[in-house]
């Protein structure tokens, strides 16, 4: 009975081990849909289809916060990820209010506010980089 | 029209026109040392032609003759942000001045180029790469 409760415990905890190094979550998640709102600067929505496709990715950006502040979840070279860090999560929760001009530029259409939000934007990730990325 | 917006449009238009390049660089988040060789460090020395004042990355094209052949590069730096805690603004550099860029050339072999420092025609050195981006600070 309790090799059972060990095995159930076991079980629970590797379902909720994040799936993904932060490398890997950095490029599935953050780079692709930070790359569409950059993009907008470029190459300017043509219809609502693709407005929408930008505020999405705002939407998934605002949702990064929470997936990279996740405790358990390691970086690429195998040392865990610093959420107990206080200039982590920070800098972590600057993608949240960024996103979320992101987003807001994105529903009303605005150039402008998307130019203002990708300085938001970049900001976040360079801050976090600054301290946190790798150097060679 | 607000500056961003015309900016934008004129990027736009000249997009749509076919007058940006072929191999014109997407204005896109990326690691640096996917990009680019860090192992390959280039000396550019020309004329600038255009800068793109844009997130996360200014691009800053430069015609560059080696060999009797000119080529336009386009050297990426920094964001707006950081560029302008250097000192920097959009009309820093202006259409025509001669600067010297230093910087890692893309690993497609196409001329697209990391600028970590560029040399002003008057001397002055500064450094446009994104500080830790992961490329060599110097």
């Amino acid at each position: 009975m309790r090799a059972l409760g060990a095995l159930l415990l076991a079980g629970t905890a590797m379902a909720q081990a994040p799936a993904g190094n932060l490398k890997q979550v950095m490029r599935s998640v953050l780079l692709p849909n930070s790359n569409i709102i950059f993009e907008v600067q470029s190459k300017i929505p043509k219809n609502d289809l693709e407005w929408q496709t930008v505020a999405k990715a705002a939407i998934a950006i605002q949702g990064t916060p929470n997936l990279i502040l996740l405790p358990g979840r390691l970086r690429s070279n195998g040392q865990p990820v610093p959420v107990q860090a206080a200039d982590y999560t920070q800098f972590a929760q600057a993608l949240g209010p960024a996103a979320g001009k992101c987003l807001k530029a994105a529903q009303a259409k605005s150039l402008d506010a998307i130019g203002n939000c990708t300085d938001l934007l970049s900001d976040a990730c360079d801050n976090c980089h600054k301290v946190y990325r790798d150097r060679p | 029209m607000p500056i961003r917006h015309a900016i934008f449009a004129a990027v736009a238009e000249l997009m749509a026109l076919g007058l940006m390049v072929p191999g014109t660089p997407a204005f896109a988040h990326h690691s640096v040392s996917a990009e680019f060789d860090l192992s390959k460090r280039i000396t550019l020395e020309g004329q600038v032609t255009k800068v793109e004042w844009m997130n996360p990355h200014v691009y800053v094209y430069v015609d560059v003759s080696a060999d009797g052949k000119k080529a336009n590069w386009a050297c990426e730096t920094a964001g707006p942000n950081t560029l302008a805690r250097q000192g920097w603004s959009r009309s820093s550099l202006k259409i025509g001045d001669r600067i010297t860029v230093v910087g890692y050339q893309a690993r497609d072999g196409s001329k697209v180029a990391s600028a970590r420092e560029v040399v002003l025609a008057n001397g002055r050195k500064v450094f446009v790469g994104s500080p830790y981006d992961g490329a060599p600070q110097s």
